[in-house]
């Protein structure tokens, strides 16, 4: 049997421990620790402009909604398009992208986040693209935060389609009155040698040129992280592991906040 | 080592062994070096033209001398023999990796190479396995060969009219490419490597084998310059495009939706032509025979070529120990011990199979022509 692995078990509990949050609904942001090292900063995680609408939110204040759709472990949502349960890692409140919402309140001062987590297991980015349209019917969402392009690169799916429906989703979001944020896949070494990843990267950096719509780098800002020593995950002590991967996350949402935040110094503070 | 055979065959099916190998090594140094950092195609294509071009020499010979049904019964024999391997590469490559993931506390291992699923629902896993439509990464290639030998054993006659089958199987290829026709996969998303558009290169190097016609002198500049020109543009896909994905944005919808369209389990256009490059390049450079491909040098790769199926599954194997080796200490030592190790066991695992492929044998003069090349021995 194998053991639940003591990263998985962590982050569930670190987002679970501040605030109870309801499956099915809007998730309140909690607050996760702040990273105590300063994050390193790169230009692969630095956007060349921020979002218009996302803007005139941050300056106005008040409720800010955000859709977050991406894929899950096994044990977060088994069927498609169901809520995810608080907490797993890389959708829940505790892990990168609440903490992107964290950021953006602290950057943000009268600024209240409502983030809705959307996604399951399994999916590439035309079931993706089928959630977001549908969560987009229900509700008046003002920023999407879309993580993908991992399973359809491991799963060699055509890289065309894969183009096709972050334009098509791009499309849909702007139609809704709401803006785009496109989150590359995380950077693995598996990920790297075994996988053609280039053209799913590529189809990424051209749907991020669409109106309304914006890239985030994760993969090539992990990769500068990997590289050059300043956060590697796959190289952590198995001791190291779990703070290793808080302190990613971290950063991650740190680099993503202060691409939509212009001047946004972090919580782990000025650099 | 048999030498009375094209030892050209032999060598660069050990060379995509040997880079199968290092690819599989995601922090693997000597990964940076393998063909798919400078060309379109990879050793996968290297492994499967081969594959074809010993089998129309050993499955085409049997069948001009004993006729279709001894020859297709020996192409499913091999088929079987490929399926069993398959099997036991299966099991042993997922209690290594299961158990890697238990000690080291790493399910990103299960994930990654997609045998979590065997964990949520072992059962159905096994029978979807059994029945190759669960099909982990790394354990994509001997399915894919099991198909094409398949196929292969009912297209065997037209190796007689080479043009038909030509012609038959690049229409394959294009309706399956252009429709999208695959098999099933349990986890979705039809084979990795899709048997219907992949068997064009197989087929491709059976004829070679089966029917080599003289390339046309008149026009051999022009090919060398058009396969020189083909791999130029590899090699600016991978150090431009690929490797700086954000100038794909800055060019046109319809470059965009081309390059977009470049996918290795469909082999797309841009592969295919990439190692029929290679392959004329190849053949024009290197004589058949040159002194080198009998040199100690060109030996490791011979042997372990000539006996690609037992190197080929311990290469599996070996790749996701040096994983957990260089995971554990990325330094040079490290490196340098795994893949000499590495190179050393394959070349072991090769030279026993060659002992006991000839074990008893009484050692007969080297004949001029080649009498037989097996598939995969």
């Amino acid at each position: 049997m194998i053991r639940f692995p003591r990263l998985m078990a962590g982050l569930i509990l670190a987002s679970l421990a501040p605030q109870a949050a309801h499956a099915a609904g809007p998730v309140p942001p909690v607050s996760p620790a702040a990273p105590v090292t300063p994050c390193p900063t790169g230009e692969a995680g630095a956007a060349d402009a921020p979002l218009p609408g996302l803007a005139g939110a941050l300056r106005h204040g008040g409720t800010l909604d955000i859709l977050a759709v991406g894929a899950g472990p096994a044990s977060a949502a088994p069927e498609h398009g169901q809520a995810l349960p608080p907490g797993v890692a890389g959708l829940g409140p505790g892990s990168f992208l609440g903490q992107v919402a964290q950021d953006l309140e602290t950057g943000a001062p009268g600024l209240h986040t409502s983030l809705t987590i959307r996604g399951g297991r399994g999916l590439g980015a035309p079931d993706q693209l089928n959630i977001i349209k549908a969560a987009l019917a229900q509700h008046h969402y003002k920023l999407v935060l879309w993580q993908t392009g991992t399973l359809d690169a491991v799963q060699a799916a055509p890289a065309d389609s894969f183009y096709q429906a972050l334009a098509d989703g791009a499309d849909a979001v702007s139609s809704a009155g709401a803006e785009l944020v496109l989150v590359e896949p995380q950077y693995s070494r598996f990920l790297s040698a075994n996988t053609d990843i280039g053209p799913y990267l590529a189809a990424m950096e051209a749907a991020g040129a669409l109106p309304n719509t914006l890239l985030f780098h994760r993969y090539d800002l992990m990769h500068d992280w990997e590289e050059s020593g300043l956060i590697d995950l796959e190289d952590a002590a198995p001791a190291d592991r779990l703070a290793t991967a808080t302190r990613l996350h971290a950063c991650l949402a740190e680099a993503l906040a202060r691409a939509l935040l212009p001047g946004y110094a972090g919580r782990s503070g000025p650099h | 080592m048999k030498t009375n055979r094209d030892l050209r065959i032999d060598f660069f099916r050990g060379l995509a062994l040997w880079w199968i190998f290092t690819d599989h090594i995601p922090a693997d140094w000597m990964g940076n070096l393998s063909i798919r950092n400078f060309a379109l195609c990879d050793a996968t294509e290297i492994f499967v033209l081969l594959a074809g071009y010993a089998g129309g020499i050993a499955y085409g010979g049997t069948m001009r001398k004993q006729g279709w049904l001894y020859a297709a019964a020996d192409v499913v024999r091999r088929a079987w023999t490929l399926y069993i391997a398959h099997i036991f590469l299966f099991v042993i490559f997922a209690a290594q990796v299961g158990v890697s993931a238990a000690a080291l506390d790493r399910a990103d291992y299960l994930d990654e190479i997609h045998l979590d699923v065997l964990g949520e629902a072992p059962y159905r896993a096994l029978f979807e396995a059994l029945t190759l439509h669960f099909q982990p990464a790394y354990l994509n290639i001997l399915p894919l060969y099991v198909a094409i030998l398949l196929m292969f054993a009912l297209a065997l006659p037209l190796l007689r009219w080479p043009w038909v089958l030509g012609a038959i199987s690049l229409s394959m290829y294009m309706v399956c490419r252009l429709f999208s026709l695959n098999l099933s996969s349990w986890t979705g998303g039809g084979w990795f490597f899709n048997p219907f558009t992949w068997q064009l290169l197989f087929m491709m190097g059976a004829i070679l084998a089966y029917a080599p016609g003289e390339p046309p002198k008149r026009h051999r500049r022009l090919i060398d310059a058009l396969s020189v020109m083909i791999l130029l543009f590899g090699l600016v896909m991978q150090f431009v495009v690929w490797q700086h994905p954000e100038t794909v944005g800055r060019l046109p919808e319809p470059v965009i939706r081309t390059l977009m369209s470049v996918d290795k389990g469909g082999l797309h256009p841009f592969r295919l032509i990439s190692i029929l490059a290679l392959t004329w390049l190849c053949t024009r450079l290197i004589s058949r025979d040159a002194a080198w491909l009998r040199s100690w040098i060109a030996a490791p790769f011979i042997i372990t070529g000539q006996h690609s199926l037992p190197v080929f599954c311990a290469g599996i194997f070996l790749a996701f120990l040096g994983r957990l080796a260089t995971e554990a200490n990325d330094g040079f030592w490290v490196q340098a011990g795994v893949n000499l190790g590495g190179a050393a066991a394959l070349f072991s695992v090769g030279a026993v199979a060659a002992w006991y492929a000839n074990k008893g044998r009484i050692r007969k003069p080297a004949l001029p022509e080649p009498a037989s090349q097996e598939a995969v021995s």
